[in-house]
């Protein structure tokens, strides 16, 4: 009997032993090899990107699917594109003019182009799309398309549009994230939620073949007019290979499978691909979108000004970026992204991290600990505690919510802490608004000068807090007819000045989204936006060294 | 005279006696965690500091001390196996001696349902009961216990079997002792061996359940659990990082392991010390 326990015992050793070997095995590095030097951009050679997701389809027109946005994209790339500051230019559209009461949209195409199966590429397309994916309803590209209700080609480069309500953004928007539907294709089409689309586009790189979950390749477009002074684009095939999830993907990069990755990485992964320097390398970029906590107006002691100012007063934003994210975001401290450096060239902030001044405030409004519990009261008998909720989902947030947490509570607050899954936060937060106070990362909130209504503006769905303030709800419907920009800014501060007082939400962080490449290709070039490395744009630039 | 016999038998099996100093260790370390180290909150500015004489497990991600994780983790694991273990008894035991003693319908129907509720894949059943009741560490023990009584049901209504056919079973039943008293303190007595061993395995896998749930998302990540602290690890990358914080995830892991094999040392030693084959 002892013997058999004796080999129980030496066997559980064993798997000990084993479990640590395997989890340091894991930790090892990357043997290096030399990398070629840099030469001239020359046309040749095949690049493997890493989507964490199969793309929902090709048409990423019906659906809201990142993975096939982002893939399809070489072969539909937009009307415009962002700029390293974030601003709209055009692309696939050569200029545009906004008339004085931002109803009339003139757009101009450039010239040249052509459809993958030889077909020309035209405004016939552009006016096509406008309102087949009305009638349509096809996802957010119907809303955006929604005010136009006249479009006249003036020729098959030039097309006005004409809308119900005067709309500055109107461009900005259907340009940057709707590509133009192939009007020859989808006319005859009466459900295109049925119908498969077999990926013809009017970009630099056209489908060659797919394997659905695997992978997906693109050939070149020879001479495509607007890459590389009509050279076209340098790589001649780009494959989309599908991974199950992050880990999987930078195991792929780091063996050589995968040469970039498609989505953002997290920091870990970032250092892993950093650990080999000589062969891979990362670029950064802020995001379009940021984080915040929101307060919800319905709790009577939330809607105080200075219990918001006191909390406002108690956010570390140092911390939060520094120890919380990482070191993978940048501090926020005013209303509108530090990433649109024009509409926060007023420095506007909310009130600075001070934990002894939101004592003092809080003690000023009469909120005190009177049962001496480490919590205030008001002067109504009702403690400061609120609960704050968050979805499980986004990265690091448990962290984010524990350094909020731990530095409210030294002000005399109690926050308690309410992780939920995706669907029940949509739920209370989103449908129910039944909630103290929320933290959120928004993934992109682009064209603030114009967009920030969707969150802020009092009937907003968005609008979660149930903020209302008639200034503010002024000032955006201002700036979203207002076509000249340096009214928008000046507007944009009105608006900043208004909500650093009022303090609906406070915005504390902008997430850097890292993207990682492999240095045998050479020409990668990143601004914000929602593409990453292989934004078309930025894509036909990149070659095999 | 019987009592003398398993403390001294049980003494004498060195790795039974080995499982409960572990136990004790556990249970000592989850009982006095206010007065060995401070609840760990908020966050630090010492990140990610390897093992030092000030922090003998090292600091995590937020600067927080990671052997006061671990002590208020062995808190938490004691509590939800001890709940979970109260609520597998509850139900396991009584259905267990039931369907073993009384041999009619009612057994074969208690019979089966342990049957049917053995054959459930317990982890997905576990995870898909965790996601709705929502996660707290009382919701989670509950669950564990809720699908961890048909094995502890199982062996209850084998040993039944067994000592309800023996004389002094029939002899009660002669004289007139209600089945009540003949379940729980004839039978019951008589079975506490094997039933005390299935408890102790019930411990041992309600604390892997729990990591396992915590670490999937689905534990309560207000409390510290050690699956909770293993979730924080991974979710912060310590896991694949290079340099690799291995202090986050190996001390935590380590005591997850010497748990259970504690645990089941301890199981299979009382076994040994009630078993009359193998006392000596």
């Amino acid at each position: 009997m002892r013997k058999k326990k004796n080999v129980a015992f030496l066997s559980a050793l064993l798997v000990i032993v084993m479990l640590l070997i395997t989890a340091c095995g894991s930790t090892g590095t990357t043997p290096t090899t030399p990398t070629p030097a840099d030469s001239k951009p020359k046309v040749g050679g095949s690049l493997v990107v890493g989507l964490t997701g199969d793309p929902y389809n090709l048409a990423p027109w019906v659906s809201n699917d990142i993975n096939a946005s982002m893939m399809m994209n070489i072969a539909l790339p937009t009307l415009m594109v962002t700029d390293k500051e974030g601003k709209k230019v055009p692309y696939i559209m050569k200029d545009y003019k906004i008339s004085s009461d931002a109803k009339v949209y003139t757009v101009t195409i450039n010239d040249g182009l052509t459809w993958h199966d030889g077909k020309p590429f035209t405004t016939d397309d552009l006016a096509f799309t406008a309102k087949y994916i009305v009638d349509k309803k096809l996802g957010y590209g119907a809303d955006m398309y929604s005010g136009v209700v006249k479009t006249e080609i003036v020729d098959k480069t030039t097309i006005k549009y004409t809308l119900k309500t005067p709309q500055v953004n109107f461009l900005t928007q259907v340009g940057y994230w709707v590509p133009i539907m192939p009007k020859h294709i989808y006319e005859n089409v009466a459900d295109p939620m049925k119908f498969q689309f077999d990926g013809t586009g009017y970009g630099p790189y056209k489908l060659k073949e797919y394997k659905k979950g695997e992978y997906y390749t693109f050939t070149r477009v020879p001479n495509w007019p607007l890459a590389n002074n009509g050279q076209g684009a340098y790589l001649d095939t780009i494959t989309y290979r599908v991974y199950p999830d992050a880990n999987a993907l930078i195991l792929a990069i780091k063996n050589g499978e995968v040469n970039v990755s498609g989505s953002a990485i997290p920091v870990a992964a970032q250092k892993q691909l950093e650990a080999s320097a000589d062969k891979f390398g990362i670029m950064r970029v802020n995001s379009l979108g940021f984080g915040y906590f929101g307060f919800n107006y319905k709790n009577e002691l939330l809607k105080d000004n200075n219990v918001r100012k006191a909390i406002a007063m108690t956010i570390d934003r140092d911390a939060l970026v520094n120890i919380a994210m990482q070191g993978g975001a940048i501090k926020m401290d005013t209303p509108i992204s530090p990433v649109y450096k024009d509409l926060v060239k007023s420095q506007i902030k909310f009130p600075a991290f001070d934990i002894e001044g939101a004592k003092k405030v809080l003690d000023a409004a009469g909120y005190i600990d009177r049962d001496n519990d480490g919590i205030r009261e008001s002067a109504t008998g009702k403690k400061l505690e609120f609960e704050l909720i968050y979805k499980t989902a986004t990265p690091n947030i448990d962290a984010i919510a524990n350094v909020f947490k731990a530095n409210a509570e030294k002000a005399g607050l109690r926050i308690n802490l309410k992780p939920v899954d995706p669907a029940t936060y949509a739920d209370r937060v989103v449908k129910q608004k039944n909630f103290d106070i929320n933290v959120i990362d928004w993934g992109v909130i682009d064209d603030p000068d114009s967009s920030l209504g969707t969150i802020y503006l009092s009937n907003a769905s968005l609008n979660m807090m149930g903020y209302k303030n008639d200034t503010i709800d002024k000032l955006i419907l201002q700036s979203q007819v207002e076509p000249d920009y340096n009214k928008r800014i000046q507007l944009m501060n009105n608006f900043q000045t208004e909500f650093a007082k009022e303090i609906p939400t406070v915005n504390a962080w902008v997430r850097v989204n890292a993207y990682g490449y492999s240095k045998d290709f050479s020409g990668w070039d990143l601004t914000p936006g929602l593409y990453g490395l292989v934004d078309s744009k930025d894509l036909v630039k990149v070659y095999k060294k | 005279m019987q009592n003398r016999t398993f403390v001294e038998s049980f003494v004498k099996k060195r790795l039974g006696l080995f499982g409960l100093l572990g136990v004790l260790v556990i249970v000592s370390l989850g009982l006095l965690a206010p007065l060995i180290s401070a609840y760990p909150k908020g966050y630090g500015t010492e990140i990610l500091l390897p093992p030092s004489e000030k922090f003998w497990f090292g600091t995590d991600g937020l600067g927080l001390d990671l052997f006061a994780q671990v002590v208020w983790g062995a808190r938490t694991s004691l509590y939800v196996s001890f709940v979970a273990v109260m609520v597998a008894a509850v139900i396991g035991i009584p259905a267990g001696l039931i369907s073993g003693y009384k041999k009619g319908l009612l057994g074969s129907l208690i019979d089966g349902i342990i049957d049917i509720f053995l054959t459930l894949p317990v982890l997905p059943l576990m995870i898909v009961i965790a996601a709705v009741v929502g996660s707290s560490i009382t919701n989670v023990a509950v669950v564990i216990g809720l699908l961890a009584w048909p094995s502890l049901a199982r062996v209850t209504r084998n040993s039944t079997l067994k000592v309800s056919e023996l004389q002094f079973i029939e002899a009660a039943r002669c004289v007139g002792i209600s089945p009540r008293m003949i379940l729980f303190k004839h039978i019951l007595l008589n079975i506490a061996g094997p039933v005390l061993v299935n408890l102790t395995l019930v411990m041992a896998t309600a604390v892997l359940s729990e990591s396992g749930l915590s670490f999937l998302g689905l534990g309560d990540p207000t409390t510290w659990s050690w699956g909770t602290i293993l979730k924080k690890a991974w979710d912060a990358g310590a896991v694949i990082d290079t340099p690799n914080p291995w202090w986050w995830w190996f001390f935590t892991s380590s005591f997850i392991m010497i748990y259970v094999i504690c645990f089941n040392l301890l199981g299979s030693g009382i076994n040994d010390a009630l078993n009359p084959k193998t006392r000596d």
